[in-house]
């Protein structure tokens, strides 16, 4: 190929290389001037009370209201139970049932049980206006750090305590 | 030995070079010609036409409704262009109380009105506790998060949702902030 013909090659590859870029780079121009504009929204939020709370436990006391050497007692659920009555939020009541085993006490013992109620009933449960009574006149209750709450009853009376948990109180 | 038409020969080479090289830079003109002649219509023929000409608008609104869950929702809707002048979500009691392991939900409305159709992303933030602190924290959602195209005058519904972990950090607790969360609707004009 003559020197003459080379040269007349690259300027013809040049003049098609300017028609084939040119137009894609108007293209690209194009898509990238997009028009924007933004909305925003902005909401408040807030958060009700429970507690991480002690670990449910229980102890076996004598009468005279103290822990008796030897004696043990272990929690093995507490589990609610919705009356059905179709109640909602916040007027929810449950039947919260703690159970446990003993071992080494006496009929003339008592048994005390602390811990949180709320893995019991449904996560979204008002516990600051919620009342917590008992079944039985067996059972004391101290509902004042709600949703933990303390349960004594006679060891006699079952292996369980049962509490009346209303929503509004 | 040399003829007077070889002679003749050897005068004519140089310049028919020269003429060659000529005819090179004529004929890349031609060629640049024909590519400008390419973009800008060497041959014309006309047809006039007239029109108005105007330019589009793109205006996104960020809406609320006091009950969003009713049959009919009342919106009210704001520029919100900026964070610092974001739309308060009405319905912002649905936030409230919140507890661990429970999912809390509710409804904005973007609304497109400008008078072009738009590619809208929408995004939500924690901004300030219950929402932000210590781990685990509640997670955030926005759905339809898009990108979804919103035609001229169009709205859509997007659905926030707050789920707080069962085990929510109990830092959490007993927390208010009157600006916990933010969603970001971006909407960009449709090539």
């Amino acid at each position: 190929m003559t020197r003459s013909r080379r040269l007349l090659t690259a300027i013809v590859a040049l003049a098609a290389a300017v028609l084939v870029v040119a137009p894609a780079a108007l293209r690209a121009d194009e898509t990238s001037a997009a028009w924007t504009n933004s909305a925003y929204a902005v909401s408040g939020a807030s958060s009700g009370s429970w507690s991480s709370g002690p670990t449910s436990s229980c102890v076996v006391l004598t009468a005279a209201g103290v822990e008796k050497p030897g004696a043990t007692c272990t929690v093995t659920g507490v589990t609610g139970q919705d009356w059905g009555d179709g109640a909602v939020r916040p007027h929810r009541r449950s039947h919260v049932t703690v159970s446990y085993t003993l071992t080494g006490y006496v009929w003339t013992d008592y048994v005390r049980f602390t811990g949180s109620l709320a893995p019991a009933v449904a996560a979204d449960w008002l516990w600051s206006t919620t009342a917590v009574t008992n079944e039985s006149g067996a059972v004391s209750v101290d509902a004042t750090a709600r949703p933990v709450v303390t349960l004594r009853s006679e060891s006699w009376a079952t292996a369980s305590m049962m509490v009346v948990v209303d929503e509004d109180g | 030995m040399t003829t007077p038409d070889s002679r003749r020969d050897l005068r004519a080479r140089p310049a028919r070079r020269r003429g060659t090289v000529l005819k090179l830079v004529l004929a890349s003109g031609a060629l640049l010609g024909i590519g400008a002649a390419a973009t800008s219509a060497a041959w014309t023929n006309s047809a006039f036409f007239t029109s108005t000409a105007s330019s589009g608008s793109v205006d996104l609104k960020a809406c609320s409704s006091a009950n969003p869950a009713a049959t009919t929702p009342t919106w009210t809707c704001a520029a919100a262009d900026t964070s610092g002048t974001a739309h308060a979500i009405l319905s912002s009691s649905a936030f409230a109380l919140m507890v661990p392991g429970n999912t809390y939900t509710t409804t904005v409305r973007i609304q497109n009105d400008g008078n072009v159709p738009l590619s809208v992303t929408s995004t939500i933030t924690a901004l300030a506790q219950p929402l932000t602190g210590t781990a685990p924290n509640a997670t955030l959602g926005v759905s339809p998060a898009g990108p979804i195209t919103l035609a001229a005058g169009a709205s859509q519904n997007l659905t926030v949702t707050v789920t707080t972990p069962a085990n929510w950090d109990v830092s959490h607790a007993n927390q208010t902030s009157s600006a916990a969360l933010q969603v970001a609707a971006v909407g960009s004009t449709v090539p």
